[in-house]
């Protein structure tokens, strides 16, 4: 198994009387796809908002990269080459999409930076009008922006929230050929929060699944979905096959 | 009695605090109110307080009504003005970012005090009628000002009790729980919130006209005493009445040490660095009450 | 290709000279009402740095103008020239905003807006009562200026650097994290921004700009106390000319700070009690009508009109 990216021990996060993370353990394998599933309120926002330093644990570690990072400002952690995306869209509505993707700081020269930006446009099909105001761009656009704004970061793990939700079948396409792009030509890690089956299915190598704030399964996309334990978490929860829409944050 | 003279004098002191903060409580209940309800700071508390003042004062004079009487007029005086800016302006921009109402309020603050010292100028007036005091032991206390707490302390208590006990209450703390709900369930929110904008100026109101009794002011009051009303909700918690009522007591009796023991341009010094002080480290209110 | 550089760089220059000419020229009452314009172009660019770009609206800037104006009071009491003093001015207050930027700015929206009126209400109580420093309620004298010129420039220089100042911000990297802070503060930490840094920056700029004003309108006045130096009124203003112009835009506060200055400016002579009462309404009907503010909602009405928009506004970073 090649080295582990990231590394979340025996984490424990409570929200006044919520126990929402409740000793959550996994291990998240570089240059891997991996997807995070699970009920409607089971962490998975959490675990992500912990990992990126929204939140700080109350207790047990997160090693990025073999590094402590449990508690770091979530600005260190993106420097630190940690991207994620919004469940609920979070652009800078007011400003172009070119804006929105220079934005983000980094070391580069500004050619370079701007030609990377016009690359990574062009991948999730954004490349049309970069002058266009963020705020006017449809929802499924509003997405990508998001999604192609992380890549800004060069970052080494990325973590999705929910960016399938709600946008077309073949939008849904194109977002996973860049996944997978990415992570064939520069490396990058996918921690992937979907409740459209068919999508971790067809792009997770492997596949957590959450319950109640705690890892209950860990397999392959076809053993996870055969696994006794996943179907009763989900069971009266959803159908496992539907595609995400109108949930709460 | 053999109670030291220093010790006498410091209760005096916290004695007269605690009689100011009844009124302050009552202010603080009405800004309360109305962030509570509709999400809103609303910066011209202060400029509302001041023109139930105004108002009070002018009642009493011009139709010799009691100072208590003329409180009522400004009272409802002030509750029709709350409620039109509530239904012409604040409504409209209920939805917007957080500065907008903030920037509408602040234009409703200027033209209310601009407008009030253009009417009445600067000069500082006062409806104090009464000087006899009770004496107990070493200490006296100014029937007034005794009078003015009871008044403050039992228009709280009735304000809660409404809040707490009335179908009127249920509606309100319903939409200032959850917007959405409470109107999913029937409730006319925008009716809600204007009787609560309404409610909360008309409060204001009576306690301008309560402070009349008690101090000079001036069309410019607001500019302090809208301060003072969010520093004593920062101090109990914003959003906890039992919080503002112990904020108030706090800020009064701060305010009358300084003043006593130090100097009297001191005492806003006390109260603007305790506001601040409690905002940036303990935003959730010294007592943890709600945090926000 | 020259020419049209030329070109459209000729009016600015002719403004420019007509703005240098005016205190040599014409009359002592002009060149006044010129140097309050110049003065709250001045602070209108102070307060949309902040307040416009980073969304941090602050009801409490003119602190700043206070601490501006008792420095170079204080230092031109004791000799030394009022230049330095109102540039020791503005750095006095930069540094005390980046302390006092460390705590305000922890607080969000309203909280931020009513604490930074707190604050100064605190400076204008201190100003009372440290009378060792500032002498109280009875304020600094100091000798009257005779003329008018050097300071009228220096306020020419103040507000044109303002200006140009913007013109950059609006075009950096540093100006468009400002506006990452104002859209969504939180996405923009998670994009590596240490938003505390940036705020801070914009905050301490602010204070900068709008305690050199404070110092040079001080010594022409010649004169300092705990009202005049945090005018209540100044304090409004500032927020209004940049919310009318359009906050958060490069030319808002100078429409802003232009077209409401000479409005004050006629109004105040005639009826000195009723223009801030004027400027309320004002403020209430841009609010409910278009809140974003005259340029970008001129620029909009343009557009809309299908006229060619020359400027290409690629606010992109080079
Ligand atoms: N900031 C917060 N304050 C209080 N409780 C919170 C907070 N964030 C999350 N929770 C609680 O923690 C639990 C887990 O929520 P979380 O958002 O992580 O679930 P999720 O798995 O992302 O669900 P979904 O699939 O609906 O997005 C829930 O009970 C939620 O109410
Ligand atoms: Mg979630």
């Amino acid at each position: 198994m090649p080295e582990p990216l990231l590394v979340v021990k025996d984490v424990q996060k409570h929200f006044g009387g919520v126990h929402a993370i409740r000793g959550c353990s996994f291990q998240v394998a570089g240059k891997s796809i991996t997807g995070l599933v699970g009920p409607n309120g089971c962490g998975k926002t959490t675990m992500f908002n912990l990992v990126t330093g929204t939140f700080r644990p109350d207790s047990g570690a997160i090693v990025f990269a073999g590094r402590d990072v449990a508690g770091l400002r979530p600005h260190v952690m993106a420097r630190l080459g940690v991207a994620r995306t919004f469940q609920l869209t979070r652009v800078f509505k007011s400003m172009s999409i070119l804006q929105n993707m220079l934005t983000v700081p980094s070391e580069q020269p500004a050619g370079e930076r701007t030609r990377w930006a016009a690359e990574v446009l062009d991948a999730v099909g954004l490349a049309g009008q970069p002058e266009t105001t963020a705020g006017n761009l449809s929802f499924g656009d509003q997405k990508l922006l998001e999604f192609a704004r992380i890549f800004m970061l060069r970052p080494k793990l990325v973590l999705l929230d929910e960016i399938f939700a709600g946008i077309s079948p073949a939008l849904q396409e194109r977002q996973m050929n860049v996944i997978r792009d990415f992570q064939t030509r520069f490396g990058v890690t996918f921690l992937v929060v979907d409740h459209t089956m068919r999508v971790i299915m067809n792009l997770c190598q492997e596949v957590l699944v959450m319950n109640q704030g705690q890892i209950l399964a860990r397999g392959t996309p076809a053993e996870v979905s055969h696994d006794q334990r996943v179907i009763e978490a989900y069971l009266g929860h959803r159908t496992t096959t539907k595609g995400g829409d109108n949930r709460g944050a | 009695m053999n109670t030291p003279g220093w010790f006498a004098a410091l209760l005096q002191v916290i004695i007269n605090g605690l009689l100011v903060g009844g009124v302050y409580a009552l202010s603080a209940a009405g800004l309360n109110l109305v962030f509570g309800v509709l999400k809103v700071a609303n910066i011209a508390h202060g400029d509302f307080m001041m023109l139930g003042a105004m108002t009070a004062y002018a009642v009493s004079l011009k139709l010799g009504l009691s100072p208590y009487a003329a409180m009522l007029v400004a009272a409802i005086v002030l509750a029709g003005i709350g409620a039109l800016t509530q239904r012409f302006l604040v409504e409209r921009v209920i939805h917007s970012p957080m500065f907008v109402s903030l920037l509408l309020l602040f234009a409703v603050s200027m033209i209310l005090r601009n407008g009030a010292l253009h009417v009445w100028g600067p000069t500082y007036v006062s409806l104090s009628h009464d000087s006899s005091v009770w004496t107990v032991g070493p200490l006296s206390f100014t029937k007034l000002r005794v009078a003015v707490f009871a008044l403050g302390l039992g228009l709280t208590l009735a304000l809660l009790w409404l809040l707490q006990k009335t179908a009127f209450g249920q509606s309100l703390r319903a939409t200032a729980q959850h917007m959405d709900l409470a109107e999913a369930c029937g409730i006319n929110v925008r009716r809600v919130r204007m009787q609560a904008f309404a409610l909360g100026t008309a409060i204001a109101a009576m306690s301008g006209a309560l402070l009349v009794m008690l101090f000079s002011v001036n069309p410019s009051m607001g500019e302090i005493f809208v301060l003072k009303c969010f520093a004593i909700v920062v101090v109990g918690g914003l959003g906890s009445f039992s919080g503002a009522f112990a904020g108030a007591m706090i800020i009064g009796v701060a305010e009358t040490l300084t003043s006593y023991y130090a100097a009297t341009q001191l005492s806003d010094v006390t109260v603007f660095l305790l506001f601040l002080i409690v905002l940036v480290f303990r935003p959730s209110g010294v007592l943890g009450g709600k945090a926000t | 290709m020259k020419n049209s550089k030329f070109l459209r760089l000729a009016p600015w220059v002719v403004a420019l000279v007509a703005l240098l000419v005016v205190p040599f020229t014409a009359s002592g009452y002009i060149t006044a009402l010129f140097l309050s314009l110049l003065m709250y172009v001045t602070l209108a660019y102070g307060w949309n740095i902040i307040s416009g770009y980073t969304g941090y609206v602050s009801f409490g800037q003119v602190a700043f103008f206070g601490v501006g104006g008792y420095t170079c009071a204080i230092l031109a009491k004791g000799g030394v020239h009022w230049l330095v003093g109102s540039l020791v001015g503005g750095l006095v207050a930069g540094l005390l905003a980046i302390l006092l930027g460390l705590v305000m700015l922890r607080l969000k929206g309203a909280y931020f807006a009513v604490g930074m009126l707190g604050l100064t209400q605190l400076f204008v109580a201190l100003a009372g009562a440290l009378k060792r420093v500032t002498n109280g309620s009875t304020g600094i004298f100091l000798p009257p200026s005779l003329t008018l010129v050097p300071v009228y420039l220096t306020m020419l220089g103040l507000a044109l650097a303002a200006i140009i100042g913007t013109i950059f911000l609006h075009r950096s990297a540093f100006g468009l994290r400002l506006m990452a802070i104002r859209e969504d503060e939180e996405a923009a930490e998670s994009l590596g921004i240490h938003t505390t840094v940036y705020k801070i920056i914009a905050f301490s700029i602010s204070a900068v700009i709008v305690a050199i004003a404070g110092g040079v309108m001080t010594w022409y006045v010649s004169f300092i106390d705990p009202q005049s130096a945090f005018p209540a009124s100044l304090n409004l203003t500032m927020v209004i000319m940049a919310v009318f112009g359009g906050p958060g835009t490069v030319w808002g506060p100078l429409v802003g700070a232009t077209s409401l200055g000479l409005i004050a400016e006629l109004l105040w002579a005639r009826y000195p009690g009723l223009y801030l009462v004027i400027y309320g309404i004002i403020l209430l009907l841009i609010i409910l009508y278009i809140p974003r503010g005259v340029v970008p909602s001129l620029g909009d009405f343009l557009r809309r009109r299908g006229e060619p928009v020359r400027k290409r506004r690629s606010g992109a970073v080079a």
